[in-house]
């Protein structure tokens, strides 16, 4: 979950532009996490180190671990411990904005410290605890009724999005009351104990996209078979936080049929999804 | 019987569900395939194509999954009817188990958990 949240973090503090996060979540996948970049995480090294050990790799033909070493910033055992990590590294969403020239290694390490201050964690290990506290400071829902319920709703859908959808999203704006204007929303009401009419919105292209990769099908268009994908993603999520909540707090839940509108401004909490194709809100108001 | 010879009905309010589900059946060669997309239209169909298997979506307008199990079941005492729904919690499993549901499967449903049901019909009708 560190690239929704530091991508959060970053845009949030104005460190970076929407459009840059975009154009970096979609550079994420094809992107390696660097040595450099890997030590700062670490602790290993500075930025001006970094840029010291590039600074001679332009002049030497060697490797950055190497000349890291030579340099007496890194040791061997290190410089191992890093590349074990380059596959799994979480920080690539950093590594993919320094590649795209909008962060120095200098920015990276400020943004990256100060992140970690203000986080609970940062280590991509985090307990469920640790991430219900961190949705909660970061989307600001200190003060909102029932937040356990729409922290384990968000908590959920964020997991499903990363499983069935991609993890190139990123925690943009946060609407705590009022009304959100929807260009397609795809609905459904969860009915019970926890009732709470659940929603995604989003505009043509967004739905097309979040169709498509539901679905693991080309879609080109909105209509009804990319509201359907849609849906059944929706359908997904509720179903699953019906049994979770089944299971841990034995409260029984049903779920109507998803419905889909255009055009609609809707009542409740609304957080915006900020994926590599464009934005999706979770609408939520509980009953 | 093989299993390409199967008749199956799927029942699912979803354009999605009714697609993936009807591509996994014909990759393994079933051609007798119909569908419903409400508990309603499940029923009618059950009565006018007598399929071997049926594929139920639990949330569905009209009339619900569950429903509609109960109805077919009274048609037809052998039916066998999958219940297959994201919404698998412990009530719904024991209504449908009551019902006399042959399998619960939680969505999204796979090729494997397709085909282990239809290995399992067909082991049990050989």
């Amino acid at each position: 979950m560190f690239t929704q949240l530091f991508g959060h973090y970053l845009l949030n503090n104005h460190i970076i532009t929407a459009e840059q996060l975009r154009k970096a979540l979609e550079a994420k996948s094809n992107t390696r996490a660097k040595l450099g970049a890997l030590a700062i995480d670490a602790g290993y090294m500075t930025a001006e180190q970094v840029d010291r050990v590039h600074a001679e790799q332009r002049r030497v033909d060697k490797r950055i671990g190497d000349i890291s070493v030579e340099m007496g910033f890194l040791t061997p055992e290190q410089v191992d411990e890093l590349l074990s990590k380059q596959k799994t590294a979480n920080i690539v969403i950093g590594q993919a904005l320094i590649d795209l020239g909008y962060m120095t290694n200098q920015q990276f390490a400020d943004a990256l410290a100060e992140y970690k201050k203000s986080a609970s964690f940062s280590d991509g290990n985090e307990t469920d605890e640790e991430l219900e506290k961190e949705i909660i400071s970061v989307l600001g829902l200190d003060t909102l009724p029932d937040q356990k319920f729409y922290v384990d709703y968000i908590l959920l859908l964020i997991r499903n999005c990363v499983r069935f959808v991609g993890d190139d999203f990123a925690f943009g704006n946060c609407v705590l009351g009022g009304k959100s204007h929807h260009k397609w929303l795809i609905s459904q009401e969860i009915m019970g104990e926890l009732a709470a009419y659940t929603g995604l919105g989003c505009d043509e292209k967004a739905l097309t996209a979040l169709a498509s990769r539901y679905a693991c099908e080309e879609i080109t268009e909105p209509g009804e078979f990319a509201e359907a994908c849609v849906g059944e993603f929706l359908n997904l999520q509720n179903g699953l936080f019906a049994v979770n909540q089944s299971n841990t707090v034995n409260v029984e839940l049903n779920i109507t049929p998803q419905t889909a509108e255009r055009d609609v401004d809707v009542e409740g909490v609304a957080v915006v999804l900020s994926f590599s194709f464009g934005d999706v809100s979770i609408v939520i108001r509980k009953k | 019987m093989k299993i390409s010879e199967l008749r199956v009905l799927i029942c699912d309010d979803s354009i999605l569900v009714r697609k993936k589900l009807t591509d996994i059946l014909k990759k393994l060669g079933i051609t007798s395939i119909f569908e419903a997309v409400d508990g309603v239209q499940a029923v009618e169909a059950y009565k006018e194509h007598n399929p071997d298997l049926v594929f139920m979506d639990i949330v569905m307008p009209v009339k619900t999954g569950l429903d509609a199990l109960v109805e077919i079941r009274a048609f037809d005492s052998n039916a066998k009817v999958v219940m297959a729904s994201t919404i698998g919690t412990q009530s719904n499993l024991v209504t449908a188990i009551k019902a006399g549901a042959y399998e619960f499967l939680q969505k999204p449903v796979s090729d494997d958990d397709v085909l282990k049901v239809l290995n399992s019909f067909i082991k049990e009708h050989h």
